[in-house]
């Protein structure tokens, strides 16, 4: 059901494997540590010298998301297994947000979009090593809200 | 039938971590690194008129170990022996250990490096030192364009001719890749060292061997072109000594 619900615990993260099979990241997924869904879009400065307020229209619109994984080798499923097959490739990154902390069900808000993985890093995050990842939005066809 | 080793799962921890360069283990001397890295320039191709910029890969990796700090230590062979003199060039490897030390199968990251820097100074109390690591272009190939593998044999002591569990990289690849082998102790006895390919984990070939033999503690990397099938493992031969082999290999796609 539509609601002011939408919490970390509910959030579920696919991304295609190299064989093009759709993978549940979000076992792996460091909490806190995704960043994008939905648009940001340039801001076309179309202010005039004489006028008293800066204003804008709206240009290119960009949709990268990033995100931090524990390294995780498990055969198939593991993010690292997944993410070390896909460097430079494209693939359909799948966001969803479930309701009241429950997985993403029929209905529930969905991002999703063809992306290219453009870095997969190992870091330090703390005591322990995470892939650092982003996604940028490749194909001409415009990314866009849906649902489950 | 041979059996592949079972990866660990989410289990890496910092203290698990072992850090190879040339024929030494840095690993207790190591504070922290900054980042692996492992990523592309995205090549916008985006149209005047199409709503959202799009990006494909514009192919060229960028590769590196990038802020390295290392406690300074002047007992032979550690911290300050080894990466004093930049810029070095070195065979690195690290080795991602689940659950405990690096095991067969678990993760690495390779690289023949030159190390570009030599800095020191303070971490709170502590003095230290830093270094950058990134790829040497005497030794660039096209087989070593990914920096993750794994482990096909941890720092072990042999002391019989050896042949090691298999590991299940998931499917064959066309593109070759690249094997680390780290010699870290050596009583001058003779080895010899390959490492082997299977499409089923029962029926291995040869698929590179290295040049180095046992004799003295030394590093090398080795390339490939071409099929690399799915499962690999090293067959480390004896003709006499003892000798503790460091393998790691990565497989370029």
């Amino acid at each position: 059901m539509a609601a002011k619900d939408k919490i970390e615990r509910g959030f579920r993260l696919y991304w295609d494997d190299s064989g093009g099979n759709a993978q549940d990241l979000s076992g792996d997924l460091v909490p806190g540590s995704v960043g994008g869904g939905g648009l940001v879009f340039d801001e076309a400065d179309m202010t005039g010298v004489s006028e008293s307020v800066k204003n804008f229209l709206a240009g290119h619109a960009d949709s990268t998301v990033t995100a931090r994984f524990h390294m995780n080798d498990t055969t198939t499923t593991g993010a690292s297994t997944v993410l070390n097959a896909m460097d430079g490739a494209t693939g359909t990154l799948t966001l969803q947000w479930g309701s009241a902390g429950a997985a993403p069900t029929t209905g529930d808000l969905e991002w999703e979009g063809e992306y290219v993985q453009i870095r997969n890093e190992i870091a330090l995050d703390g005591n322990k090593f995470v892939h650092e990842v982003t996604w940028k939005p490749t194909g001409s066809a415009g990314h866009a809200w849906g649902t489950v | 039938m041979a059996v592949a080793v079972t990866p660990s799962g989410k289990d890496k921890l910092l203290r698990n971590m072992r850090f190879y360069v040339g024929a030494y283990d840095l690993s207790g001397d190591t504070r922290v690194f900054g980042d692996m890295e492992n990523a592309f320039d995205p090549a916008d191709i985006t149209g005047v008129s199409e709503a959202v910029f799009n990006f494909l890969s514009a192919g060229e990796r960028l590769v590196g170990i990038r802020g390295y700090q290392a406690l300074i230590n002047d007992a032979a062979n550690k911290s300050h022996a080894r990466l004093k003199d930049a810029p070095n060039t070195e065979v690195l490897s690290v080795l991602f250990g689940g659950g405990g030390a690096p095991a067969i199968g678990d993760p690495a990251y390779l690289l023949s490096a030159i190390q570009m820097q030599d800095d020191r100074g303070l971490d709170g109390n502590v003095n230290v030192l830093s270094a950058d690591f990134i790829p040497y272009a005497i030794d660039y190939s096209a087989y070593a364009n990914n920096p993750i593998g794994h482990v096909l044999h941890p720092a072990t002591s042999l002391t019989a001719t050896t042949t090691t569990a298999g590991v299940d990289d998931a499917a064959q690849s066309t593109k070759g890749g690249v094997g680390n082998i780290h010699i870290t102790v050596s009583d001058a006895g003779t080895w010899a060292f390959k490492i082997q390919d299977s499409a089923n984990d029962a029926d291995w070939a040869d698929l590179v061997a290295f040049t180095v033999d046992g004799t003295a503690v030394t590093s090398e990397q080795v390339v490939i072109a071409g099929t690399v099938e799915r499962y690999l493992r090293i067959v480390a031969t004896r003709t006499s000594g003892i000798v503790t082999p460091v393998v790691t290999f990565a497989r370029a796609y």
